[in-house]
C-alpha cells in the first residue's frame, strides 16, 4: 500500500514540524474522545506516587474531566457499543 | 511495545519531537545517538538482557566491516566476514534451533545410540533474532561485496541493525541502502508526511480490524480445535487465515515504513497485492519482498543460482526455500511449508521453459486457471504455516474432505471483511498511487480531519487490545 509519489509535491509536504503537529493533533483528539483509555493506562503503569506519575495522573484526570464536562466520552462510548453490537463483535 | 498501543503512541511522539528538534539545532551526531538509544529502549521494553545481545551482534558485524575496510589482505577480509556470518548464524542456531535439533536427533535415536542426552535449553528465543541477524549479515556481506564502504562508526552500524521501526518484524533493510541514509542524515520526512500517516493509519486498520477479527472470530478457534468444526467452517478458517496473515504482516511493515518515513528514512516495499499472483515465482516477488530478495541475493545466487544447469538450479531453489521455511521457526510445519514452496518454484521453473506454456501464457482462461490454482496452493500451504503441529494440519485437511457442511462462523461483518480483503488484492495499482498523490496535495487541516476521523473510526471498531503481530515470533 505504499509507493513512490512522483508528481510535484506541495512545498511543505515533507516538513517535519508539520508532520509532528498533525500526528500530535490526531493523537490528542483520540485522547479527548476516549479519555478513559489513557486514564486507565496511567493507573496501570503508576503504582507508586513518584513525581512523574503524579504529573501524568493530573494531566490524564484533567483531560478526562474536560472531556466528560461536555459529554464527549459518553457519546463515543455509546456509538462504540452500538456499532460493535450491530456488527456482532461486542464480546471482543 | 506493540505498534497499536498507548506506549508506542507516546514513544513515537517523543522520538519525533526530540529527533527533529536535534536536527533543527544541527546536532546530527546527537540525533543519531538519540535514535540508537530510543531503539535499544524500544527493544529493552521486552528484555534488556537481549538488548545486550543486539549490541553484541552489531559489534561483531562492525568489527568484520572494519577488517574489510582496513585490511589489504583478501584472505583476512574474507576470513573476518566468514567468522562474523558464522557467529551470527551460530547465535540464531543456538537460540532458535538448538532444542528443535535435539528433538529431531532424539527422534532418530541418536542420543540413545551414544548414551548421552544433551540438556534442552531453557533460554527463551530473543524476540526478532531472525531479523537482526539477517541485518547483521547484510552489513557484513554488503561490505565484503563492495556494495558500500563499511563505516568507521560503531554507532551507525548499531543504529542500522537496531533501528526500531524495522527491528522486530522487518522489512529487512539492506545495509547498502540504509547506512548511506544514516550517514547523510535526513533533512525532511522521507516521503510526504500525509503519505506516511496514511500508511500508519491504514496499517492500524489492517491489524486492529481485519487481522484481529478474522483471527479471533474464525481462524483461531478452528485451528485450536479443528475436530469441533465442520468442513465449511474449516475451509472458511483457511481462507480467513490467508487474509489474516497478509493483513497482519503487511500492517506491520506499512506502519514501519510510515514511521521510518516520518523520521526521514526510506524503507523498501514489502508487499504488493500477493494474492493476485499467477505463479509461485510471481508470488515471491509480491510477498515479503525484502525476505525473498534477501534469500535470493545472500543465499540463492551465492549457491550458484541458475548459472549451472537445471539440476543445480533445482537444488539451489530447494535449499533456499527449505531454509527460508526454517527461518520462520523451528518446527517441521515450517520446513514443509518451505519445501512445498520450493517444489512449486521448481515446477514453475520447468513449466516456464515449455512451448505449451509459451503458447498459452496470454490466454485469459489459462491466466484464470493459474490464479485459482495459486490461491488453492497458497491456502493449502498456509495450513502448515499456521498449524502448531502436523496432526493439526492433518485434522484440517481431513475435516475439509470428510465433514462438509455450511459455515456457521460466518457473519455479515466477517463476510464483508473477507470480501474487502479479497478486493484489495485486485485494485488497479494506479488507483492507490492516485489516492496518495491526491492526499498529499490537501491542506494540513484536511489531513487532521481525515486522519483524526479515521483514528476515531478505528477506535469505535477495534477491540480494546490486539494480539501481537504474527511475525513477532520469528
Amino acid at each position: 500500500m505504499s509507493e513512490q509519489i512522483d508528481i510535484a509535491e506541495p512545498k511543505l509536504a515533507r516538513a517535519p514540524w508539520r508532520a509532528i503537529a498533525v500526528t500530535l493533533a490526531v493523537l490528542l483528539v483520540c485522547w479527548y474522545c476516549f479519555p478513559a483509555a489513557v486514564a486507565g493506562w496511567v493507573e496501570d503503569h503508576c503504582e507508586d506516587e513518584n513525581a512523574w506519575c503524579v504529573a501524568l495522573q493530573t494531566v490524564a484526570d484533567s483531560v478526562d474531566t474536560a472531556s466528560r464536562s461536555v459529554g464527549v466520552p459518553g457519546i463515543f462510548e455509546t456509538w462504540r457499543d452500538e456499532i460493535r453490537a450491530a456488527l456482532g463483535v461486542d464480546s471482543y | 511495545m506493540l505498534f497499536p498501543s498507548i506506549e508506542f503512541a507516546i514513544f513515537l511522539i517523543v522520538v519525533l519531537v526530540v529527533a527533529w528538534g536535534l536536527a533543527a539545532l544541527s546536532h546530527e551526531e546527537l540525533r543519531k545517538w538519540f535514535l540508537l538509544l530510543a531503539s535499544l529502549a524500544f527493544y529493552a521494553f521486552w528484555s534488556w538482557q537481549f538488548a545486550l545481545l543486539l549490541v553484541a551482534v552489531s559489534s561483531v558485524a562492525y568489527m568484520a566491516g572494519m577488517v574489510v575496510r582496513t585490511s589489504a589482505s583478501p584472505g583476512q577480509r574474507r576470513g573476518a566476514v566468514i567468522v562474523g556470518v558464522v557467529g551470527a548464524l551460530g547465535l540464531l542456531a543456538y537460540f532458535k534451533y538448538y532444542n528443535f535439533a535435539l528433538l529431531m536427533t532424539g527422534d532418530f535415536g541418536l542420543w540413545q545410540l551414544i548414551g548421552v542426552q544433551p540438556p534442552f535449553s531453557e533460554v527463551v528465543i530473543p524476540i526478532a533474532i531472525s531479523f537482526f541477524t539477517f541485518h547483521a549479515i547484510s552489513y557484513m556481506v554488503d561490505a565484503y561485496a563492495g556494495r558500500m564502504v563499511p563505516t568507521r562508526n560503531l554507532r551507525d552500524v548499531m543504529l542500522y541493525i537496531s533501528f526500531f521501526p524495522h527491528l522486530v518484524a522487518g522489512p529487512i533493510v539492506r545495509a547498502a541502502d540504509f547506512i548511506p541514509q544514516i550517514e547523510a542524515g535526513p533533512k525532511n520526512t522521507a516521503r510526504p508526511y500525509a503519505d506516511a500517516m496514511a500508511l500508519i493509519v491504514g496499517g492500524l486498520f489492517k491489524k486492529m480490524v481485519f487481522a484481529n477479527y478474522l483471527s479471533v472470530m474464525i481462524a483461531d478457534p478452528v485451528f485450536i480445535a479443528p475436530s469441533q468444526f465442520g468442513g465449511g467452517d474449516i475451509l472458511l478458517a483457511v481462507v480467513a487465515y490467508a487474509l489474516q496473515i497478509y493483513f497482519d504482516f503487511s500492517a506491520y511493515t506499512d506502519i514501519a515504513i510510515g514511521v521510518a518515513a516520518l523520521l526521514g528514512y526510506r524503507f523498501p516495499e514489502n508487499f504488493n497485492q500477493p494474492y493476485r499472483s499467477l505463479s509461485p515465482r510471481e508470488f515471491w516477488t509480491r510477498w515479503h519482498i525484502s525476505l525473498s530478495t534477501w534469500l535470493r541475493d545472500y543465499l540463492y545466487i551465492p549457491l550458484g543460482g541458475n548459472r549451472h544447469g537445471m539440476v543445480r538450479t533445482i537444488i539451489n531453489l530447494m535449499i533456499t526455500m527449505v531454509l527460508g521455511g526454517l527461518w520462520h521457526g523451528a518446527n517441521l510445519t515450517f520446513v514443509i511449508w518451505g519445501t512445498l514452496h520450493g517444489l512449486a518454484l521448481v515446477g514453475n521453473h520447468v513449466w516456464a521453459k515449455t512451448r505449451l506454456r509459451e503458447a498459452m501464457k496470454s490466454a485469459l482462461p489459462y491466466r484464470a486457471l493459474c490464479l485459482v490454482l495459486m490461491l488453492v496452493f497458497l491456502c493449502a500451504t498456509w495450513v502448515f504455516f499456521r498449524s502448531p503441529d502436523l496432526q493439526t494440519a492433518s485434522d484440517i485437511f481431513s475435516g475439509i474432505g470428510t465433514r462438509f457442511g455450511m459455515p456457521t462462523l460466518l457473519t455479515p461483518f466477517l463476510g464483508a471483511l473477507l470480501v474487502i480483503g479479497v478486493l484489495t488484492q485486485f485494485l488497479p495499482s494506479g488507483l492507490r498511487g492516485g489516492f496518495h498523490a491526491g492526499l498529499i496535495r490537501l491542506p494540513p487541516v484536511v489531513h487532521f480531519i481525515g486522519f483524526g476521523g479515521a483514528m476515531l473510526a478505528l477506535l469505535l471498531l477495534a477491540p480494546s487490545a490486539a494480539a501481537p503481530f504474527i511475525y513477532f515470533q520469528f
